[in-house]
């Protein structure tokens, strides 16, 4: 892969369906957070929604419907309440995600707490500092973010930069420096 | 960039366009309806009652959900079982659908995009994501139509598009409507046709980037 991504082929791949499993869980925990995907992947939405008028109507089974009624028997509608974003994905998953998604907010929250308080307790010399420049970077990038921000983030999309910035670590641990600067950049420039 | 009204113009006719010809020759595991709506004044009370059915559903309406469901699942149905295959996975598929339907209705912005192609590109993307994790592979036959795109009755969308379609080398075309239709994975996609991985890669983006430069926008 060029250095250079092709962010508006893959979204249309992304579209159009034929990403694998990884790929596809990759560009949806991008999605929220990078507003040029996003906005790609409504284009080719829009694009290629006409080809669904060819689809074929086909009646669901009798009864299916009340299958739904019972599963939404003791929610409230909450359509209007201001939820994390739809990610698309199934309810089990959803929930799993969510779920997935404040614990990961939590840890991440907590890691940047220590890091500040760290910055702000303690003389210069920390352990890790001199040993390698991952560890660095990584700081560098939670003590950039500044906390009122961490607020306004829903969780989900927390996550998602944990995520990242986990992921840009490890590519940074494991040496394949290519992807940490990719990652890390995007982290750089990603806008809140 | 397309104005608004042009958008919902292109989008409206997503839940009234019966199915065209070829498609009566296609096995289906359940009962088709054979709903022949009269094209675009039906289409546009359709689409002007999904948006209200929506608003109603994000008040926690349950009587517009099923009004939604009345007046959706049908095409919703076809699209996710035409992605998975299979009507128990379809069926599970379309329960998330009108789940999701409902604790998400709220977010859904009329202004950004039209009831249908928003209700459209939920079952899509629940599909496409229950496929990829039951890794089912791809389906057994498929219809014989898939070449071409769209039926005799289309809206002017619907044309342009096949018009562009149209101009990809024609395997090329068939690769881009295996993957809308069916969810292939490129890998899948490869052992269809016979070609390389890669080679299936770039005539993706190749065909990708013909159509957005054809379709000028």
């Amino acid at each position: 892969m060029t250095q250079e991504e092709d962010i508006d082929g893959l979204a249309g791949e992304y579209v159009l369906g034929c990403l694998d499993a990884a790929e596809r869980a990759d560009v949806e925990a991008r999605r929220p957070l990078e507003g040029s995907l996003k906005a790609a992947i409504e284009a080719w939405e829009r694009r290629l929604a006409p080809l669904l008028e060819a689809a074929p109507e086909v009646a669901p089974p009798p009864g299916l419907f009340d299958k739904v009624l019972a599963r939404i028997a003791d929610e409230p509608g909450r359509g209007a309440a201001p939820v994390l974003a739809l990610r698309s994905a199934p309810q089990r998953r959803m929930r799993l995600v969510v779920g997935a998604g404040a614990l990961a907010a939590c840890l991440a929250l907590a890691v940047a707490a220590w890091f500040l308080y760290a910055q702000a307790d303690k003389p210069k010399s920390t352990v890790h500092e001199a040993a390698m420049d991952c560890g660095g970077l990584y700081k560098n990038f939670w003590g950039k973010l500044d906390r009122e921000k961490y607020a306004r983030i829903p969780a989900e999309q927390l996550a998602g930069v944990s995520r990242m910035a986990l992921r840009a670590y490890d590519a940074c641990q494991a040496g394949d420096q290519l992807d940490a600067t990719s990652l890390f950049g995007r982290l750089e420039r990603m806008n809140f | 960039m397309p104005s608004p009204a042009d958008s919902d113009d292109d989008r409206s006719l997503l839940f009234a366009v019966p199915g065209g010809p070829r498609e009566a020759s296609r096995p289906v595991a359940c009962q088709k309806t054979q709903v022949t709506l009269q094209a675009q004044s039906v289409s546009r009370m359709a689409h002007l009652d999904l948006a209200a059915a929506l608003a109603r559903v994000a008040g926690g309406d349950r009587a517009a959900l099923e009004r939604l469901y009345g007046a959706s699942s049908v095409k919703l149905y076809g699209i996710v079982q035409r992605i998975l295959g299979r009507q128990d996975w379809a069926d599970a598929v379309l329960e998330d659908v009108y789940v999701g339907v409902w604790q998400h209705a709220g977010e859904f912005d009329g202004a950004r995009v039209s009831p249908d192609a928003w209700l459209a590109r939920l079952a899509r993307t629940l599909a496409l994501d229950e496929l990829r994790r039951t890794a089912s592979g791809s389906p057994q036959e498929l219809p014989s139509w898939y070449e071409e795109a769209g039926g005799a009755r289309q809206s002017e969308a619907l044309r342009r598009l096949s018009a562009c379609l149209n101009a990809l080398p024609s395997e090329g075309r068939k690769i881009v409507l295996l993957a809308y239709h069916y969810g292939l994975t490129r890998e899948e996609i490869s052992k269809r046709v016979g070609w390389p991985v890669a080679m299936v890669r770039s005539s993706l983006r190749g065909s990708l980037a013909q159509l957005k430069e054809c379709l000028g926008q």
